[in-house]
């Protein structure tokens, strides 16, 4: 029986989920903002088709308003979480194994479906998560998440697929898949890599699987090695990797408006660390190093250039807030020079470890004080998802102030808050 | 597997077993009103217009998506880019939103489509609102 792996892909995900509540938004160009509104992070159909690019400039486009109706939203993100979770409950009835991979994919084990016929099961699993959460999806299916995920690629190609392309039990149709598709869409080939692939003549997916992957591992890298070997129909990448865990936590924010404040700085600082703090205790995870980091903007011409970044190594690893603040304190009083219009704070948290596989420090050891602060840190976080980040915060968190970044145009917390659900009209229609 | 013996000895419902799984010591309204957790949303309503059916301006609307849409339920659809709440009534294959009262209920042109959004299952009146 071979394997049959299938990637399930939100289609223009923020975008469609700004959509599942704001029905008046149907059929027009819409595009999300990255938050602080500066570029487009999601596009829908409409706003691909006017030529708006990923990744491009607010400013760029915005002229599309007055002409052709397009709609922009500020980045929304509980809204796109809570969508996405509801999305992975689902997938979860209909496979005995999913890996969420991201925010908007997921990969099913469908592997001993083949008699339900695996086109019409993943279409039964794209009509589910449509009906359920009004979220389009598109399914690719292969026997190994490489293979799975060009076939995904796929589906949104060519609209006629209906969203679903198996590429499991037909290897001719395998085959004619692999010669169209081109070598810079494969799933781990990145842009440097498929310049190098289509001088030395490689421009498509089935040239590279025809590639020996003992050859590829040499002249491109491990890496390759394995992407080959995944075309080729040979599992080279886990399947659930247990320890699993991100390598850092980057917390990064341009700041609404430039400022040498103090304490305004300081502020954005402990707001991204209680941020990325967060985000390590839900991994049960804690971090030794961090690093913080100020600077003006770069591409400034009027202010005075200034970047200034400093690391330390704790102790212990921690994923206690107050903890990391008291740090942070430390090193940005080091860092901080008055006299500079300030940009943009960073925080990264690395030397990540997962809380089960640490062991006691012999010289400082793991102290009750420790388990104290996982337990006020519990507190913390079930505060804040109940009445909205930043209700409780670790002292010395600076209120108001023009540091959050701006999202003048996000869409209500449809999903989030009783004070912003979606209105259903029950009087006279217009 | 339900337990048919103490489901004969329990009140009814409207929700079959998984619902008495939760009820031995402490009433869980989630256990009650929702039957599909990743398909259900709540809106909030909008105007008097829906009073007959006792739903009233400020309800919360209890909406499952995942049920298909029968005649006589009440539903969310979406009419001219907006979520109304009505009464779908489906008479010889025509689909009608009816209000409570002798309003005219909508019905979509001719081979227009009407997009139902979900189902409504329960609706929640607050008569206190601040706790």
């Amino acid at each position: 029986m071979s394997p049959a792996i299938a990637l399930v892909d939100v289609n223009n995900c923020f975008a469609s989920a700004e959509r599942v509540f704001q029905p008046e938004l149907a059929g027009k160009p819409l595009v999300v903002l990255s938050s602080n509104d500066g570029c487009a992070i999601a596009r829908s159909a409409e706003a691909k088709a006017l030529g708006i690019k990923m990744a491009a400039p607010y400013h760029e486009f915005r002229h599309f308003e007055q002409s052709h109706g397009l709609v922009v939203r500020s980045a929304n993100f509980s809204l796109y979480t809570n969508l996405s979770e509801r999305i992975r409950t689902i997938l979860e009835t209909f496979a005995p194994s999913i890996v969420p991979y991201s925010i908007d994919e997921s990969f099913l084990d469908l592997t001993g479906f083949e008699h339900q016929g695996l086109e019409r099961y993943a279409g039964r699993i794209r009509r589910a998560v449509l009906q359920q959460t009004g979220m389009p999806t598109g399914i690719g299916i292969g026997t190994t998440k490489t293979l799975a995920k060009a076939a995904q690629w796929g589906t949104k190609q060519y609209p006629a697929t209906g969203g679903v392309i198996e590429i499991v039990t037909d290897p001719a149709r395998r085959e004619r898949f692999l010669k169209i598709m081109p070598v810079a869409q494969i799933w781990g080939v990145g842009r440097a890599t498929s310049t190098k692939l289509e001088r030395a003549g490689i421009s498509t997916a089935a040239q590279l699987a025809n590639l020996d992957p003992a050859v590829a591992r040499v002249q491109y890298g491990v890496r390759m090695g394995r992407t080959v070997a995944e075309l080729r129909g040979v599992s080279a990448l886990p399947w659930e990797d247990d320890h699993q865990v991100n390598q850092q936590i980057i917390a990064s924010r341009s700041l609404g408006e430039k400022t040498g404040d103090r304490a305004t700085l300081f502020a954005s600082i402990v707001h991204h660390i209680e941020r990325a703090a967060r985000k390590l205790r839900c991994q049960q995870a804690s971090a030794q190093q961090l690093s913080i980091s100020i600077r003006t903007n770069p591409f400034s011409c009027q202010d005075r250039p200034c970047a200034r970044t400093l690391a330390v190594m704790l102790p212990q690893p921690t994923a206690n807030s107050s903890q990391l603040v008291t740090k942070a304190r430390q090193l940005f009083d080091e860092i901080y020079r008055p006299g500079y219009l300030y940009a943009k704070t960073e925080i990264i948290l690395s030397a990540i470890q997962l809380d089960a596989h640490r062991q006691a420090d012999l010289f400082t050891g793991v102290s009750d004080k420790h388990q104290g602060n996982k337990c006020l840190m519990g507190v913390l976080d079930a505060i804040n998802q109940r009445y909205g980040p930043g209700s409780l915060t670790v002292g010395s968190r600076h209120q108001g102030g023009n540091w959050q970044p701006r999202a003048e145009m996000r869409s209500a917390n449809f999903t989030g808050s009783w004070d912003e659900l979606p209105v259903a009209k029950a009087g006279q229609l217009a | 597997m339900v337990d048919t013996t103490q489901r004969q000895t329990s009140l009814p419902t409207g929700f079959g077993g998984s619902y008495d799984e939760y009820s031995g010591d402490t009433l869980d309204l989630n256990a009650l009103l929702i039957r599909a957790p990743a398909a259900t949303f709540y809106m909030r309503v909008g105007g008097d217009g829906m009073a007959e059916t006792r739903i009233e301006h400020g309800d919360i609307l209890v909406v499952d998506r995942s049920l298909t849409p029968r005649s006589d339920d009440i539903v969310v659809a979406v009419v001219a880019g907006e979520f109304v709440v009505r009464r779908l009534l489906i008479t010889r294959g025509v689909f009608g939103l009816h209000q409570g009262g002798d309003e005219a209920p909508y019905s979509p042109a001719e081979g227009e489509m009407l997009e139902i959004w979900g189902v409504v299952t329960a609706s929640i009146t607050q008569h206190r609102r601040s706790i």
